[in-house]
């Protein structure tokens, strides 16, 4: 086996162990983007000097002893995550050659561990899509079926480690694009509890919703990334001050004892039987294990899909009012005034679906309309929360699909974002929840001659991360 | 279900956007057939519901006022996307 097919765990005892250094890693991994990303488009930005820079610093490391559990882990950061120098695009014609001139708290936080970053990968243009179609500068393929989209909007991630690019990467979750993109593509993807990864340099979307977390081969890969990402940082107001990121704590221990609820409205009209049905196999693997499963209902689901929609294009129709073509990013020629500048900047600079929420946002937002829906997607939102509370005081966590169908052909829903957003129904309600979830590989559907993986997501309530890890992980050790 | 041409244009002044000509149809429609989907909200019994800003169980996050320096100031103005002797140009505002 090469390098660039290995866990981070199997990697991190080669170096303990001077089997490999830093340096060969980042080289066998850097050759693997080389050979294959040209197929699969997951890399926007390759950083090859930057990523052998890192990758002597973690070898010094390594030689004095202050090496932990990601040091010399080559690893991908989706675009959106800003990199000090590394162009950060937000794959937007609007930050197409923008350069940050400061690291993201993820950045610092995976530089201090020794962590080596090989680049920054495709996604939905500022994360607002499903599908990664709507990067403005790539298109990206499923390396399980390269007809097929990666998912989004952290497509580009996702596609990263399924393809042996890189052993784990970062991506982004506002309303499911860490989750799906793991399920579509066949790896393990972590949404933390809001507020316990910083934001600090996050380009916001969506900002009480986004979440930053990693994207990994394994689960117990997954606990050790997050580990390292998780801090209360206070450049992020809503950072949470104090909390537990012993993540890999249970990860081992038995599930007995365990309760775990299958909420129907998940399984239910516009659900794919064959994913319902690894789905449910899923379920019983984890009562083989020990847990005890109980079907219960989540009836606030169905207003989910609305509630998030309109309060993520409100929030982002505030959050892109900042690129206006003066301050970072494109500036459109010709504009002779401001109010110009800004229009023909902004029309030319966004993408048409990041333009479309705009304009939905300020819709909703707008004096006549805004009792009518922004606020009362935040009352459906309280409704929400507290279902899930209620639940969460019978269960220790709910098993559902991640998303209601295998990935689909690229071209196949990217002209109907309506279609597109129906996608979505099964993870926007933990986001609109700031709840954690995480997507677990499951199997595989035959499509066309394609094998399209498929997961399970496991969703806990706050800082839940250690138990569903543990759950994941057990499933994982049953074996598909 | 079409948006009327007015409110459309309300809205991309409000966005600070122009409606491409060939986008005009297919934008009202979307926009028209999302907020339709929107409507199903109003379904919901919220009498008395306190709405949802934000999730964080932080009340008010205050700290010491003690100054401290970002360090980004002159960086972050020269990553401007045009400037000028540390400062950032603009189209002439007053004639």
């Amino acid at each position: 086996m090469r390098y660039s097919e290995m866990d981070i765990a199997a990697l991190s005892k080669l170096l303990q162990n001077k089997e490999v250094t830093a340096k060969e890693l980042a080289a066998d991994a850097l050759k693997a983007i080389a050979e294959t990303d040209g197929q699969f488009g997951a890399y926007l930005t390759v950083a090859e000097e930057e990523a052998y820079k890192q990758a002597e610093i973690a070898d010094k490391m390594l030689a004095d002893g202050t090496a932990g559990a990601l040091t010399g882990i080559p690893f991908a950061m989706k675009d959106n995550i800003c990199t000090k120098g590394i162009r950060t695009t937000c794959a937007s014609k609007m930050l197409e050659n923008w350069l940050p001139v400061y690291d993201a708290c993820v950045t610092e936080q995976l530089k201090k561990a020794g962590a080596v970053m090989l680049g920054k990968t495709n996604m939905d243009e500022f994360a607002m899509g499903s599908s990664s179609e709507n990067s403005a500068l790539q298109l990206t393929r499923n390396p399980a079926a390269p007809d097929y989209v990666p998912g989004g909007s952290s497509g580009g991630s996702a596609a990263a480690v399924a393809a042996n690019e890189c052993a784990f990467a970062i991506g982004s979750d506002t309303g499911g694009s860490i989750r799906q993109p793991a399920s579509f593509c066949g790896v393990v993807g972590m949404k933390p509890t809001y507020g316990t990864v910083s934001r600090y340099g996050l380009v916001a979307y969506a900002s009480s919703f986004d979440q930053i977390g990693p994207l990994t081969k394994t689960v117990a890969d997954n606990a050790k990334v997050l580990e390292a990402i998780s801090c209360h940082d206070r450049r992020d107001s809503t950072s949470l001050p104090e909390f537990d990121t012993n993540y890999s704590a249970l990860i081992g221990k038995d599930l007995s004892g365990m309760r775990i609820g299958l909420p129907k409205e998940y399984f239910g009209e516009g659900i794919n039987a064959d994913v319902a049905a690894l789905v449910q196999n899923a379920a019983k693997a984890l009562e083989g294990a020990g847990a005890k499963i109980e079907e219960c209902s989540l009836p606030a689901v169905s207003y989910a899909l609305p509630a998030y929609y309109v309060l993520c294009c409100a929030e982002a129709s505030s959050n892109l009012a900042r690129f206006d073509g003066i301050r970072y990013g494109y500036r459109a020629e010709g504009a002779e005034d401001l109010d110009r500048l800004y229009r023909k900047t902004r029309t030319e600079g966004f993408g048409r679906e990041v333009r479309r929420r705009i304009l939905l946002g300020n819709y909703v937002l707008s004096a006549g309309y805004y009792d009518a829906y922004y606020k009362k997607a935040q009352q459906a939102r309280t409704l929400l929360i507290r279902a899930f509370r209620e639940l969460f005081s019978q269960y220790d966590m709910l098993l559902a699909p991640v998303a209601p169908t295998p990935a689909y052909k690229i071209g196949e829903k990217s002209s109907d974002p309506m279609e597109m957003a129906l996608g979505d129904i099964c993870t926007v309600p933990v986001n609109l929840g700031g709840l954690p979830a995480i997507s677990v590989p499951c199997g595989t559907v035959a499509q066309d001659g394609a094998n399209l993986p498929v997961g399970f997501q496991l969703i806990g309530p706050a800082f839940s991360e250690a138990k569903l890890y543990q759950a994941a992980a057990a499933y994982e050790e049953c074996g598909v | 279900m079409q948006l009327d041409a007015k409110t459309l244009d309300t809205l991309a002044w409000l966005s600070r956007l122009d409606i491409p000509e060939d986008e005009t149809e297919a934008l009202s429609g979307s926009i028209a057939e999302m907020l339709t989907f929107f409507q199903q909200l109003s379904a919901l019994d919220t009498e008395g519901v306190e709405p949802t800003a934000h999730i964080a169980p932080l009340e008010n996050v205050l700290r010491e006022d003690e100054p401290f320096s970002p360090r980004l100031d002159r960086d972050l103005l020269l990553s401007g996307t045009q400037s000028e002797d540390g400062l950032i140009t603009l189209p002439k505002v007053i004639g």
